[in-house]
């Protein structure tokens, strides 16, 4: 029995965990987005338990028949692998957001709900060196159907933004293990 | 030795005696991730109208900035703390709780979370809705809280368990609209002087 700490990458047709090569058979519901953080318990290439991550990184549980977690000495942190795409793209994401009106936020949901899959799903997964990510998420925009207008201002927001903060770059996915024995364990290099 | 380790053995050579407490509160500020949040101490019996509108004279920047010098002077940097896995913040915070049961298990700290974020458990008035407190401050905090409670309904917020970028930056640009009327010292000021004349 393996516990494995991940990302989701969802498009329409299939979703999976990145690193973890086992059938994820679990409703979209709790499978929100591409990038959504996931514990992952596997035994002979089978899911046993499935946790969803929150926000404050607290656990959710939302597969499996029991509480394996509580069997497992270390957790296999495969997220380390692509964290900093992951904050870079985070960091991108939020400061292009902060353009939008409180309006815009609800008017065009879906639209940018489905902008932020395909980026997380087209670069958190591939070996790229974090500072060509400012400019592919450009053609993302470039390529994308959201109005002309918030594509000027979310190209605006991408050119004067510098840089961070190598430690915020470097921050470790929040994950709250009170009550478990359990530690984690950070992994390089990709599993094959 | 690692960050968490180090920070722990600060606080553990530091902070054993009652006159350290302080810093031991801005500590759990940190860890809480409310650098910049008003809070108080309440001890058994004491007045709390007194306390909050002492509460009331201070903005954010006061918090943040008392909070961090008290880090420093036992050398932990702020950046160290604010970049720290859950994980590990909850090692140091659960070191930190004891701490400050051991020094002081009669005082009570409040923080008044939803001075900076509208989203957070409004602690300060369900410790008022427990407690003894003027009419008028009560009805303040009534007014806020029940101001936070529609905000979270006319933009649909929910406790998803992921949140996406797009509802994160949601949340922030309205933490941001919050904290410009309800995290500034006017509106307590005012609204109390307010409510005072009404009533007189």
């Amino acid at each position: 029995m393996k516990a494995y700490l991940t990302f989701l990458r969802k498009n329409e047709l299939e979703h999976h965990a990145l690193g973890v090569d086992i059938k994820i058979n679990v409703p979209d519901l709790y499978l929100r987005i591409s990038g959504q953080p996931l514990l992952i318990i596997s035994k002979d290439n089978s899911l046993l338990a499935l946790y969803l991550i929150s926000e404050d990184g607290d656990l959710n549980q939302v597969y499996g028949i029991e509480d394996y977690l509580f069997n497992i000495e270390f957790i296999h942190d495969l997220s380390s692998i692509n964290i900093k795409k992951f904050n870079t793209i985070k960091y991108f994401l939020l400061s292009m957001y902060s353009s939008l009106s409180l309006s815009e936020f609800s008017f065009y949901q879906k639209e940018l709900l489905s902008f932020e899959n395909i980026i997380f799903y087209n670069l958190l997964h591939v070996e790229l060196d974090v500072n060509k990510i400012k400019s592919m998420i450009m053609k993302i925009i470039n390529k994308s159907d959201i109005e002309q207008s918030i594509q000027q201002r979310f190209l605006e927001k991408l050119k004067r933004n510098n840089f961070i903060n190598r430690k915020i770059l470097r921050k470790k996915l929040d994950i709250n293990l009170s009550g478990y024995n359990c530690k984690i364990k950070a992994i390089e290099e990709k599993i094959s | 030795m690692n960050v968490t380790q180090d920070i722990a053995n600060k606080i553990l050579s530091s902070c054993l005696d009652y006159s350290k407490l302080d810093i031991l509160f801005s500590l759990k500020a940190f860890l809480l991730n409310k650098s910049n949040c008003p809070f108080f101490v309440h001890k058994n019996g004491e007045n709390i109208d007194s306390l909050i509108v002492t509460l009331h004279s201070r903005d954010l920047n006061f918090y943040k900035a008392f909070n961090e010098k008290n880090l420093r002077k036992i050398k932990i940097s702020p950046n160290s703390i604010l970049c720290m896995p859950k994980n590990r913040c909850m090692v140091l915070l659960n070191l930190v709780d004891e701490l400050i049961n051991n020094l002081s298990a009669d005082e009570i700290l409040i923080f008044d979370n939803l001075r900076i974020n509208p989203f957070l458990e409004d602690s300060l008035f369900n410790f008022l809705k427990q407690n003894d407190v003027s009419e008028e401050i009560y009805n303040l905090y009534l007014r806020r809280n029940s101001i936070s409670k529609d905000l979270n309904k006319f933009f649909l917020i929910e406790n998803k368990v992921h949140e996406s970028c797009l509802d994160k930056a949601l949340k922030i640009k309205l933490i941001d609209y919050w904290k410009n009327s309800y995290g500034l010292i006017n509106f307590y000021n005012e609204n109390l002087l307010i409510e005072n004349l009404i009533l007189k």
